[in-house]
């Protein structure tokens, strides 16, 4: 079985890239492969971390690909040169094409308490099948930004993408147009890329968008079983 | 990277996207475009017009097969294919002709 872990949080700010590394540890004593681990948005400052040389002995000694993400790294200023040994700049075609050729892939957030270990502890049946879940509140420098980013990539590499709003991510569909942050526009392009399948799960009493077909927490378990789990 | 042009200092960064989007002007593209080795016909600026609207609506820039078909209503059918719309920007449609056009560069280009 083949592993892609997406790393997201920030090494200071929670223990979630502990909880990535145990977990890449956990897989390879398991005797499964973990092909890549990415290193995206606060996550990109592991690569200039103390804690980065047990990342360095991991990959050397598992032969395991260290990539961080071209375009965060302009955005946080982070020099590729102050990276610690196994630490690669690669671009988000890189990051899909990984998770297009997984088993398995594993997101570690700093928000995470480890919920999704146990929602894809199996396999998906289907490797292109993928779904983006928007759950944080919009905003400037949001997360969510690269989300979208990440989203239009595999979509050009032919997965089939499933979009599940929920919780503040919904505000990316409804909060004043004048205030949402400029990346917003992009959900309305997602049909011009083949982006068909969108959906809302919402609490009675949120605000939704009209447009988009509402799913119940059943329906959106289903999705969370059949699909690759992307969060933001 | 920068050059003057006109007694006005443009800057771009070092893929050659412009740092002050206000800068832009027709004339401004037509420089640009001559530095790349294009001459702007009508077409160029069609395809130009509406990345830049595209952008505006969007954020970003569209894909293959919204340039062709927006170019087909333009100029028919029988007159435009993918292959036309490379070589108007043959370095990439969205990428080349979004720098000219005075636009960021896309976010999802590959």
């Amino acid at each position: 079985m083949k592993h892609t872990i997406l790393v997201t949080a920030h090494p200071d700010e929670s223990a979630a890239v502990q909880r990535a590394f145990a977990c890449c540890e956990s897989i390879v004593h398991s005797g499964s492969q973990v092909g890549h681990v990415f290193f995206m948005h606060d996550a990109n400052f592991v690569a200039v971390h103390p804690s980065a040389s047990q990342w360095t002995s991991f990959a050397a000694a598992n032969n395991v690909a260290l990539q961080t993400c071209i375009s965060t790294a302009e955005q946080k200023s982070i020099q590729s040169r102050y990276y610690a040994a196994g630490f690669l700049q690669g671009g988000l075609s890189t990051l899909a094409d990984s998770i297009l050729s997984s088993d398995v892939v594993y997101q570690f957030n700093s928000d995470d308490d480890g919920f999704q270990l146990e929602l894809t502890e199996n396999a998906v049946e289907d490797r292109k099948k993928i779904l983006f879940i928007f759950e944080t509140e919009p905003s400037e420098n949001s997360f969510a930004a690269e989300g979208v980013d990440l989203l239009l990539v595999l979509s050009a590499f032919e997965a089939d993408i499933t979009v599940v709003f929920k919780a503040d991510g919904i505000k990316n569909l409804t909060s004043d147009v004048a205030n949402r942050p400029r990346y917003t526009k992009r959900f309305k392009a997602l049909e011009d890329f083949g982006v068909n399948q969108l959906f809302i799960v919402a609490k009675d009493d949120q605000e939704v968008d009209e447009n988009i077909k509402q799913i119940t927490h059943d329906e959106f378990c289903i999705l969370l079983n059949e699909n690759h789990t992307l969060r933001f | 990277m920068s050059f003057e042009w006109n007694g006005i200092l443009i800057e771009t960064n070092k893929q050659g996207f412009l740092l002050n989007q206000y800068q832009w002007t027709h004339s401004l593209a037509d420089e640009l475009a001559k530095r790349e080795g294009i001459k702007l016909t009508a077409q160029h600026w069609t395809l130009m017009n509406y990345l830049r609207e595209y952008y505006e609506d969007y954020d970003i820039a569209p894909p293959m097969r919204i340039m062709v078909k927006i170019m087909a209503e333009e100029y028919g059918k029988e007159n435009v294919t993918s292959r036309m719309i490379h070589q108007l920007f043959p370095l990439g449609p969205a990428k080349q002709g979004s720098r000219i056009a005075g636009l960021p560069k896309p976010k999802n280009c590959l």
